[in-house]
């Protein structure tokens, strides 16, 4: 059974979309994802795909509603 | 739907654009204006031409915007270019039978459909037209390599200054306005689309421009501030678009 794993960081990325998560799986990277903020109005709170380096192709708007959602199209 | 697009016929746009790029007599610009045509509107969104098609007219695009664009296999979209009035859409199919890629509207928009064969016959006996014409499309092919350019080397920010110029300076060019001021036509999935980013990165950049003082921004409503400072984001040079731009 693989284990997913999620680490908060914070991006160095200016003044918006700061809150991110590195995603594991069995310990090796995946992927990042940023908890989008209130620069993106009704998205404010979705989860986007910043960085993808293992994991299968993201869906196409390449948002999460949350890490639940995310968890799910990682053990794919 | 038959009407006039505006008091000085559909092709006037286009006879201003051609007059840039050679040098038209009377019987050149009557040789234009007498050509057979259909004027359509179309809703934002109709599709003009689609890849695969065997179009028997070409398209002259009279009010409104339009791009054009070409999918993977996974529907993955890259637009290659936007259009803007007095832009004939699919020139290629004067002398290619098959698109090879598919013209939208991104806004609603009024068209003229002019066939082929009657165009063809006045590149063969008007050779001034024949000629700005053939200027077209090298402008054209020049704007897509600037694109590549664009998609392929620049970073995020600059590809979506760059966009904004291109738009902002080919608009003015023909007349629609001043450079500082426009409603940008583009959806935030479109520019996405244009510039191989996904919207949150446009919006972000959008955003970044605006931090940065060289736009405001209101929903669609762009003021560009520092016209120089955004031209230096975007690592602008407008002699890409040769008679395309003032």
């Amino acid at each position: 059974m693989m284990v997913i794993e999620f680490k908060p960081v914070k991006l160095d990325c200016g003044d918006h979309d700061n809150d991110a998560v590195l995603a594991f799986r069995d310990g090796r990277l995946m992927a990042v994802l940023t908890c989008l903020s209130d620069l993106h109005g009704e998205l404010q709170g979705q989860w986007f795909l910043e960085a993808n380096f293992s994991a299968p192709p993201g869906p196409t708007s390449y948002k999460f509603i949350d890490l639940d959602d995310a968890e799910a199209w990682l053990r794919r | 739907m038959l009407m006039p697009a505006n008091d000085d016929g559909p092709f006037a746009l286009l006879i201003r654009k051609l007059e840039r790029l050679a040098k038209l007599n009377d019987d050149d610009r009557n040789a234009i204006s007498a050509l057979p045509f259909n004027i359509a509107e179309a809703a934002a969104g109709t599709h003009l031409v689609r890849e695969g098609d065997r179009p028997t007219d070409c398209c002259l695009l009279l009010k409104g915007y339009a791009c054009r664009y070409k999918l993977t296999s996974q529907g993955g979209r890259q637009i290659v270019s936007f259009h803007i009035p007095g832009d004939m859409l699919d020139l290629q199919h004067l002398m290619l039978t098959r698109a090879d890629h598919s013209v939208s509207t991104i806004t609603t928009a009024t068209v003229a459909w002019v066939s082929a064969a009657s165009l063809r016959h006045v590149l063969e006996t008007r050779p001034a037209v024949n000629e700005a014409l053939w200027r077209d499309a090298l402008i054209d092919a020049s704007i897509f390599r600037e694109w590549v350019l664009n998609v392929g080397r620049r970073d995020g920010k600059s590809r979506v200054a760059h966009m904004l110029c291109e738009f902002a300076a080919r608009r003015e060019a023909v007349g629609l306005g001043t450079i500082e001021r426009f409603e940008l036509p583009m959806s935030q999935d479109e520019i996405a689309d244009a510039t191989g980013m996904t919207p949150i990165h446009v919006n972000r950049m959008l955003q970044a421009l605006a931090e940065d003082g060289v736009i405001a921004r209101n929903k669609r409503h762009v003021h560009i501030l520092d016209w120089e400072g955004l031209k230096h984001a975007a690592d602008f040079d407008p002699a890409y678009l040769h008679a395309a731009a003032a």
